[in-house]
């Protein structure tokens, strides 16, 4: 059974057909990617699967269960969580604050218990620091804990939405072009933490990013959209040699030095 | 916020009565503690990002419930007072399930009309809330021993308590995991559904807290004033607690509240003589604060002191 099984999804925003029958499956312990050029569907289908749009029709089955129509909040404790293609932050708080709230399920802090300040709530508090604290020290961010989000640089704003994601401790992790803006360093780094995040934490990884040379090197399956429709599907060597792909995306020259798609 | 200094005010106001039980100055105390207390609530709203300009609707339904069940329902005022906060709570909820669905200035826009909605209820219901002519005759809050409420002093009390009380709780909320979930979803209502948080059950939860202790407030004022009447719910009186409160400074929640409502509410009362100027010396205070303390009279302190230790620091740069 798979782990995210998206089932004949359509989508439509008045008469612009945004996803049109689309069948989508990612297994436990997979990387797959989602490419496609601009405006293909592949925001659109992340926004479907946590519940932010309804979809016109289709289901999307996650680990057995139903997920379609449920709210935001209640798919991310079922074990999704995401990162936002436009960084998303709680930017009046610190780089710690907002790894903290990242464990906000799985803390387990009642709002009456730490209300009353117990014993017990003291201690998930601890236990809950402890963990944001471990996760910043695998980032290389621990120095900059009490820095407010907004005044971080762009990369690692980029990097602590992925910290963000990551300490939901979720099954399945959706990126959104977590490359995007980076420069050389910063891109290893991040590609690192999406390698640790699939080899440590066993969290299932589908990944929307436009940068070709690390989607091929990076995932097990590629799935290309274009204008909402599945036009390929495969391991990434046949991808890059089928000639819709090609035609509508990768273009003729996408394995230039650069390495980057020709992105319309 | 959390140093023991803050305080020590406590126990002083405790001791005023001592020192004088002049009606003239213990009124102006007890209006600033009913004040504060409502300032307090709407700074707990706004702490999840929902601006109220309605605290009095539940001011006002508190003291109608309370009343009712003195006069009515022949309830011990010390039950009915707690009740009376009960039913406004669920009342707001069932009100508010539907309202939080609105953002922002839209919302803001639904409490001013809640308040205007509830002044018209209270003054069409004659059978019941006694129209617009309203209560009268509310009688004095059950007698324990020798403090039977004869006397200003002894409300003076029961104000005090009644504020110290919230702020004790609303202290609590804001540095406790509840506080820190409504700041997250202010600070970013997306980001927060996506690390799992419901944001509506928290600003649901808000707006019910809030309500339960403005109407205590409201409980507290029925049998101070001995009368209520539609005009409780006033809007005016709303649109003075949000002031109070962004004057204060809406990044402290308890302490924006207080020196907001002190504040603002103190210096227009030494200003009795010239009645007529009252408003206008209101109007110069907040026009002073928006331009120089952006972030609220609570910040001037902090202030003073960066220019003080801060010079020779900047010099050295």
């Amino acid at each position: 059974m798979p782990l995210l099984k998206v089932s004949d999804m359509t989508k439509t925003f008045g008469g612009l057909q945004a996803l049109t029958n689309l069948n989508i499956s990612v297994e436990e312990g997979e990387i797959v990617s989602l490419i496609g050029p601009n405006g293909s569907g592949k925001t659109t289908l992340f926004n479907v699967i946590t519940g932010v749009y309804r979809p016109t029709s289709g289901r999307v089955i996650f680990n057995g269960d139903d997920i379609t129509y449920l709210k935001t909040y209640e798919i991310i404790r079922k074990g999704i969580s995401r990162v936002f293609q436009t960084t998303s932050l709680f930017l009046n708080g610190t780089v710690l604050q907002n790894v903290i709230a990242g464990s906000y399920i799985f803390s387990g802090i009642r709002s009456f218990e730490d209300f009353l300040n117990t014993p017990s709530t003291q201690h998930k508090r601890q236990a809950r620091e402890e963990r944001a604290l471990e996760i910043l020290r695998s980032l290389h961010m621990v120095p900059l804990k009490d820095v407010a989000a907004t005044n971080l640089p762009y990369g690692s704003q980029r990097l602590l939405s992925l910290a963000i994601a990551r300490s939901i401790q979720p099954k399945l992790m959706l990126l959104d072009e977590p490359l995007t803006g980076m420069n050389p360093s910063e891109k290893a780094e991040t590609i690192d933490l999406i390698r640790q995040m699939y080899e440590k934490d066993k969290i299932t990884i589908l990944l929307v990013e436009h940068d070709m040379r690390s989607v091929m090197d990076l995932s097990d399956r590629i799935v290309v959209l274009n204008f909402g429709e599945k036009i390929a599907e495969g391991p990434p060597e046949v991808i890059r040699d089928n000639p819709k792909v090609v035609e509508c995306y990768l273009g003729g020259r996408w394995v230039s030095d650069k390495g980057r798609g020709n992105v319309a | 916020m959390g140093k023991w200094w803050w305080w020590v005010p406590i126990p002083v106001l405790f001791l005023i009565p001592v020192f004088t039980q002049d009606g003239y100055y213990l009124g102006i105390a007890i209006t600033c503690f009913i004040y504060i207390v409502l300032t307090l609530t709407f700074m707990l709203m706004m702490q999840v990002g929902l601006l109220s300009l309605g605290q009095c609707a539940f001011y006002a339904i508190g003291a109608y419930a309370c009343t009712l069940l003195v006069m009515k329902a022949k309830l011990c005022y010390w039950l009915a007072l707690p009740l009376g906060g009960s039913i406004t709570m669920a009342i707001t909820a069932l009100i508010f399930i539907p309202v939080l669905r609105t953002r922002g200035l839209f919302f803001a826009i639904m409490t001013l009309c809640i308040s205007a909605i509830v002044a018209q209820i209270a003054g069409n219901w004659e059978s019941l809330l006694g129209g617009h002519s309203g209560i009268k005759a509310i009688p004095k809050p059950t007698a324990i021993g020798t403090i039977d409420f004869s006397s200003r002093v002894h409300y003076y009390f029961l104000a005090l308590i009644i504020m110290v009380v919230t702020i004790v709780v609303m202290a609590r909320l804001a540095r406790s995991h509840f506080g820190i979930t409504l700041r997250l979803i202010r600070d970013n209502e997306s980001l927060a559904q996506h690390v799992g948080i419901n944001p509506f059950r928290y600003k649901l939860m808000a707006v019910s807290i809030a309500s339960f202790f403005a109407a205590l407030a409201g409980g507290f004022y029925a049998p101070y004033a001995k009368y209520i009447h539609p005009e409780v719910s006033s809007i005016w009186d709303s649109l003075y607690v949000q002031i109070y409160g962004i004057a204060g400074g809406l990044g402290y929640p308890i302490g924006g509240a207080i020196a907001g409502t002190v504040v603002l509410k103190i210096i227009p009362e030494l200003m009795r003589v010239a009645q007529i100027y009252q408003p206008m010396f209101f109007g110069a205070i907040l026009i002073i604060v928006v331009l120089f303390l952006p972030h609220g009279l609570v910040s001037l302190p902090g202030l003073i002191k960066e220019r003080w230790s801060g010079r020779s620091e900047r010099l050295g740069h």
